[in-house]
C-alpha cells in the first residue's frame, strides 16, 4: 500500500466552490482558500464602449477614464480652423466659372481643382469670377473672389467687358476656362478674338511649363499661354475643402450695349429630345402599365422620355428611346426611373447621371440601392400623383 | 436679296483620312440652304488649293461655289476678310471648328471682331433675314432660345445640327467653281507651339486628397445606397417628395 492519502476529487471540488458576489458558483484553484469575496469579472466591452471621437474624428480608447483626451486640442473649438491666406502670390490664376442657371456645375468645381493645382505649383493664387451671383467659394481653393452681377440674359458683350476689366485691373497670368459650348468655349474665343492674346483650346494635359491641346486629329504642345480652355478629362477633379480667404474683391463694371439681342427662350417639347443631351429624364420599367398617366407625366414635367430594354423590345417605347449599355448612356442632371429595377447594363447606361430617383414595388431592387431618392411604391398610384401635384403648382 | 455666304473647309473622316463634307460646314450650309429657299443667294467660300474640297459640298444643292485660291498651311483669315469686303454679305455661316489643322474654332470670331459683326455660336436655324436677323440658338439640354442681331452676322451652325438632305455625285461632278486669285499673309510671330499626332485623351480621374485616411476612406465606402428611402408612403407624400427634390436642384421647368 502506498503511504499517500486517497483523493477525493469531489470533496475537494466541493470544499473549493464558494458562491460569488453576483450569485454564480465559483472556484477557487489551488489548497489557499481566500477570506475575501471573489474579484469581480472585468469587463473586456467596457474600454471600447467609452471611446470618445478625438481630434481628427477618429474613435480615440482611452484607459484612464478620459484623462488623456480632456488634455487633447478639440476639433469641436470654435474659431480653431484658420482660413489659408496668400498674402504675396508670386501670379494671379483667373478661373472665370460659368454658374449655369447660377449653380455651381461640375465643370466650375473641375475648373477651381485646375486652376488651385496650377496656383500652387506656381505659388500663386487663384482669382475666381463669378459673372452672375456670388455663390460662397471659400472651401473650393478659392484666394480671391470677383463677383459681378451682370443681367442674366445672355449678353457675350457685357461678358467680354467685364472680363477685359479684371483683366486690365489683375493682371492675371493665365485665365482659365472650361470648353463648355455657349459659356466658357465661346467667351474664351471672344476674349482672344478682341485682345490677340496667346490661347490654347481644350487642354487635356496641364504643367506649368507644357500643356497640350487638342486640335483637329493633332495634339498642339507648348509652353502654357495666357488664355487656356480645359477640355472636359481635366474638369473630373474636384477642390480640397480647406478654407481660403476668398477675399472679395471690389470691381465696378459699366454694362456695354451689345450687338445681339435675347428674345427668351422658345417652349419646345423636350419630350422626344435626343436622349443623350437631355437634362432631365423619365425613364419606364416593366413597372409601368399605365402609359397614358406616364406620357402625360413626362409632358407635364417637359422632360425627355426614356425606356428599358424590356419595354423597348415589347414596343412599348421606340427604340431609340432605351437607356443602358445596349442603347444611349444617359448624363442628365436627374434621371426619374419608373418601375425599373435596375439591371447591371441599365445602371452602366445612367452611370453618369447627377441625380437618381427611383419609384419600385421591390425594396431589394438595384436600382433602389442606386437611387439618391428611392421610393418603394407602386408607380402607377405616384405617377398620377406626382402630375396632380404639378398641375395644382401652376395653377396656384 | 440678302447675300449668304458659307464657309466651307476641308473634312476629314476620322477612321479612314478620307475627303468629306466637314459635319459643322455641312450644317452651315444646311441652315444656307433653307435660306435659299426665301429667296436670298448662297455662296459657298473655301480657300485652299484644292478644287475637290468644294465638289464634295456641292453635291448637296446647286448654289455658286467660290475658291480663293491659297497654299494649304496659309491662314486663310486675311484673304476671307478682303474677299468678305467687296461682296458685302448679310450673313457669314461657319461651322463650329475645322477637321484639319488646330482646329481651335477661333476663325468665326477672329472675322466677326475684324467685321464689326456679331458672332452667334450654336444657331440651329435662321428665322428670318432682313435688316437684322432673327435666328434660333441651341441650347445644353435641347432647348432653345430666340436671338437678334443686326444683319451682317457671322453664324456659327449648332454642333448637333443635321446636314442638308440628299447628296448627288453628277451633282458634285457638275459643278462650277470660280477660282479667286489670293495672297497669304506670313504670320507675324511664328507660333511657339508645335504638332504632334493626338495622344489619347487621360481618363478623367477625380484625385483623391488628404492624405491616407481619404484614400482608406474613399476605397472602402461605398456612396450607393446612401440616399433617402421612403418604404410605402401614400402616393401624394410620395409626389411632393420627388417635387420638392426636383424643385431644389432647380430642374422644374414649368
Amino acid at each position: 500500500m502506498s503511504a499517500r492519502r486517497r483523493r477525493d476529487p469531489h470533496a475537494e471540488r466541493d470544499r473549493a466552490t464558494r458562491v460569488g458576489p453576483t450569485g454564480r458558483a465559483r472556484r477557487i484553484l489551488g489548497d489557499v482558500v481566500p477570506a475575501a469575496p471573489v474579484r469581480p469579472r472585468r469587463d473586456p466591452h467596457a474600454l471600447r464602449r467609452a471611446a470618445v471621437p478625438g481630434p481628427a474624428g477618429r474613435m480615440r480608447l482611452d484607459p484612464h477614464g478620459g484623462e488623456l483626451l480632456a488634455h487633447m486640442p478639440s476639433s469641436a473649438a470654435p474659431g480653431a480652423e484658420q482660413p489659408i491666406i496668400v498674402a504675396r502670390p508670386a501670379c494671379l490664376i483667373l478661373a472665370v466659372l460659368d454658374l449655369p442657371g447660377g449653380r455651381l456645375e461640375g465643370s466650375d468645381l473641375g475648373l477651381l481643382a485646375a486652376a488651385r493645382d496650377l496656383a500652387d505649383r506656381l505659388e500663386g493664387a487663384v482669382l475666381a469670377l463669378t459673372l452672375h451671383g456670388r455663390p460662397d467659394l471659400s472651401r473650393l481653393g478659392v484666394d480671391r473672389h470677383v463677383a459681378l452681377d451682370l443681367p442674366d440674359r445672355w449678353d457675350p458683350a457685357a461678358a467680354l467687358a467685364a472680363l477685359r476689366v479684371v483683366l486690365a485691373d489683375q493682371a492675371p497670368a493665365h485665365v482659365l476656362f472650361a470648353e463648355t459650348p455657349l459659356q466658357g468655349a465661346d467667351l474664351a474665343r471672344r476674349l482672344v478674338a478682341a485682345t490677340g492674346l496667346a490661347a490654347a483650346f481644350a487642354v487635356h494635359r496641364l504643367e506649368p511649363d507644357e500643356i497640350r491641346a487638342r486640335g483637329a486629329g493633332l495634339d498642339l504642345v507648348g509652353p502654357p499661354p495666357p488664355i487656356m480652355t480645359l477640355h472636359e478629362v481635366l474638369l473630373a477633379d474636384r477642390p480640397e475643402p480647406v478654407l481660403r480667404e476668398a477675399r472679395s474683391v471690389p470691381l465696378t463694371v459699366e454694362p456695354d450695349a451689345g450687338l445681339v439681342e435675347d428674345l427668351g427662350e422658345i417652349p419646345v417639347d423636350l419630350t422626344g429630345a435626343p436622349l443623350a443631351e437631355a437634362d432631365l429624364i423619365v425613364s419606364a420599367g416593366d413597372g409601368v402599365t399605365d402609359w397614358p398617366g406616364f406620357h402625360a407625366l413626362a409632358g407635364r414635367l417637359n422632360a425627355t422620355v426614356g425606356g428599358s430594354r424590356q419595354v423597348c423590345d415589347r414596343g412599348l417605347l421606340p427604340r431609340d428611346r432605351q437607356v443602358g449599355a445596349s442603347g444611349t448612356l444617359v448624363a442628365p442632371k436627374a434621371y426619374l426611373a419608373f418601375g425599373i429595377s435596375g439591371a447591371p447594363q441599365h445602371l452602366q447606361g445612367i452611370e453618369r447621371c447627377q441625380r437618381v430617383v427611383a419609384v419600385n414595388t421591390d425594396l431589394h431592387a438595384k436600382m433602389i440601392e442606386r437611387a439618391d431618392l428611392a421610393i418603394v411604391a407602386d408607380a402607377q398610384a405616384v405617377m398620377p400623383a406626382l402630375e396632380a401635384l404639378l398641375e395644382r403648382r401652376r395653377h396656384g | 436679296m440678302a447675300e449668304i455666304v458659307a464657309l466651307l473647309s476641308a473634312g476629314c473622316h476620322p477612321e479612314t483620312g478620307r475627303l468629306r463634307p466637314a459635319a459643322g460646314d455641312a450644317a452651315a450650309l444646311a441652315l444656307g440652304l433653307a435660306l435659299c429657299s426665301s429667296g436670298h443667294r448662297l455662296i459657298g467660300l473655301h480657300a485652299g488649293p484644292a478644287d475637290d474640297v468644294l465638289r464634295v459640298y456641292a453635291g448637296f444643292a446647286g448654289f455658286d461655289l467660290v475658291r480663293l485660291d491659297l497654299p494649304s498651311d496659309a491662314d486663310p483669315l486675311s484673304a476671307i476678310l478682303s474677299w468678305l469686303a467687296e461682296r458685302h454679305p448679310a450673313l457669314v455661316l461657319t461651322g463650329a471648328r475645322a477637321e484639319l489643322g488646330a482646329g481651335t474654332g477661333l476663325l468665326p470670331y477672329a472675322l466677326a471682331e475684324a467685321m464689326g459683326a456679331a458672332c452667334i455660336p450654336e444657331v440651329a436655324g435662321v428665322e428670318e433675314l432682313a435688316e437684322r436677323v432673327t435666328l434660333v440658338q441651341a441650347l445644353p439640354g435641347g432647348r432653345r432660345r430666340r436671338l437678334a442681331a443686326p444683319a451682317p452676322a457671322v453664324l456659327v451652325a449648332a454642333g448637333r445640327a443635321a446636314p442638308p438632305p440628299g447628296w448627288a455625285y453628277a451633282r458634285a461632278l457638275r459643278a462650277r467653281i470660280d477660282t479667286v486669285p489670293a495672297t497669304a499673309l506670313e504670320p507675324a510671330v511664328p507660333p511657339a507651339w508645335r504638332s504632334e499626332p493626338a495622344r489619347p485623351l487621360a481618363r478623367p480621374v477625380r484625385r483623391i486628397r488628404g492624405g491616407a485616411a481619404a484614400r482608406m476612406a474613399a476605397a472602402t465606402s461605398f456612396t450607393a445606397g446612401k440616399g433617402q428611402l421612403l418604404v410605402q408612403p401614400a402616393p401624394d407624400e410620395a409626389a411632393r417628395v420627388i417635387l420638392t427634390y426636383l424643385e431644389a436642384e432647380g430642374l422644374l421647368r414649368s
